[in-house]
């Protein structure tokens, strides 16, 4: 059993990827990080909005992002940039430079939408799993599995803690229906969805929204290391992005990255 | 404080994956999982985010049809002193929720100058036309569901504290809301 599972860690991380694959797991992360950022075109004018807004921020959290004064023009090239770099690692051209250069920036960037509010929930922007995976392009050799892994482990993980974080702050009592429930009308209350108030009013809906979310975040890491658990956690993923769109407006916006859990092998010709 | 330690566990991060590509080596490899793992239990025991090691501390809340809750609001207001939500997307290119927090957190500490001079600001935006939704990603968090262009134009913004307890609203009830600031004053 222990050598079973030896062999399964050892193929997950340093078996070797098809061309077919690290070309699909390098478009789908450039082609995810392109969508997120040219959905906000003006991002960078932010840095240009009056001193008030800025003045608060402390000014470690800004420097931790490598923004060392707030020029908007500096930050317009930059931006320009990281654009032209996610392209060019689309399309494979100088991988060793753009990929680094794509990483450096992404972090720069990712947050920058919510540094207003100190920088919390940038991990809901999208741009946490292209970020780490663009450093491990650049690192990687051209056939190493580990990079599409260590994308697919973020992913996985961003499920497993949030199961954690929901343990440690409430307790097993956020699986049950009676939260879900609860949360669903709150939700409502903030902004009339009918998907919220149907939840609210349905206590077996709300049990299936509670299972569902108990089997997703203890169970969706196996996804990493088993295909076949991929058949199931996939589907179960989609719909929980489908029902926390619909019914708490919080957009998963990850989501696109599912992707990367597709072996994309069936496209090889061969 | 804490940005510098966050700002060394991405520089530890940066530091592996030179030593991979310049190593080759799997060992090298092997630390950069360890190390990801670790930092993200790190952070998942202390209860803190240090992007991108995050524990997606969101949606974690216990529901409670009782409890009050109170965010702000900012509505604009038409020659005729009648208030308007305004679309979220005007904000762009931050979030409704960005520009709620920052207020929450940091109008106490502007001058009331300052206070004036962002919501001026704020009030200029308004007058643009917000952008497609077409093929754009949403917001992650998009509670405020987008209202059509408004066909007077606002004079004025006010930042209220709107304040509702759900099973209170279900029954019937109304929001509570109180005015925080307003400009032109």
């Amino acid at each position: 059993m222990i050598e079973r599972l030896r062999g399964l860690w050892e193929e997950t991380w340093f078996g070797r990827a098809s061309g077919t694959t690290i070309v699909a797991a390098r478009v789908i992360v450039a082609a995810h990080s392109l969508w997120i950022l040219g959905s906000h075109p003006n991002l960078p004018s932010v840095i240009g909005w009056p001193a008030a807004f800025w003045k608060p921020i402390p000014r470690l959290l800004l420097i931790r992002f490598g923004y060392f004064g707030l020029n908007d023009r500096v930050e317009w090239t930059l931006f320009i940039l990281l654009l032209c770099f996610l392209v060019a690692v689309m399309f494979g051209v100088a991988i060793r430079v753009t990929a680094f250069a794509a990483g450096l920036l992404l972090y720069h960037f990712g947050p920058l939408d919510s540094l207003l509010a100190s920088g919390d929930f940038t991990s809901m922007g999208g741009l946490t799993v292209p970020t780490i995976f663009m450093f491990a392009l650049w690192a990687a050799d051209r056939n190493d599995r580990w990079p599409v892994t260590l994308a697919q482990l973020f992913l996985a993980l961003s499920f497993f803690l949030s199961g954690v974080t929901k343990l440690s702050y409430v307790g097993w009592r956020w699986y049950t229906g009676s939260n879900i429930q609860q949360m669903a009308l709150t939700y409502w209350s903030l902004s009339p969805r009918p998907a919220a108030l149907w939840l609210a009013k349905h206590a077996w809906a709300a049990w299936s929204v509670a299972i569902g979310s108990a089997s997703l975040d203890a169970l969706f890491i196996v996804a990493v290391f088993s295909k076949s658990a991929r058949w199931i956690a996939i589907p179960l993923a989609v719909v929980a992005l489908i029902v926390r769109s619909t019914v708490f407006g919080l957009h998963w916006l990850s989501a696109p990255l599912l992707l990367l859990f597709i072996d994309w092998d069936f496209l090889r010709k061969d | 404080m804490s940005n510098l330690v966050y700002l060394a566990l991405f520089g530890i991060f940066v530091a592996i994956i030179v030593a991979i590509r310049v190593t080759g080596d799997r060992r090298a490899v092997m630390a950069l999982v360890v190390y990801v793992l670790a930092v993200h239990g790190a952070l998942a025991v202390t209860r803190r985010d240090a992007w991108p090691f995050v524990t997606h501390g969101v949606f974690l809340e216990s529901g409670n049809e009782y409890r009050p809750l109170s965010s702000p609001r900012f509505v604009g207001v038409d020659p005729l002193g009648a208030e308007h939500a305004i679309d979220p997307r005007l904000w762009s290119p931050i979030g409704n929720r960005t520009l709620g927090i920052w207020w929450l957190m940091n109008s106490q500490r502007l001058t009331s100058q300052e206070q004036q001079d962002a919501l001026s600001f704020l009030l200029e935006k308004t007058r643009s036309s917000p952008r497609s939704e077409f093929l754009r990603s949403p917001n992650w968090y998009s509670v405020d569901i987008p209202r059509p262009p408004l066909k007077t134009p606002l004079i004025a913004l006010r930042v209220l504290l709107v304040t509702r307890v759900p099973a209170q609203k279900l029954a019937g009830g109304s929001e509570s809301a109180r005015l925080l600031a307003q400009f032109p004053r």
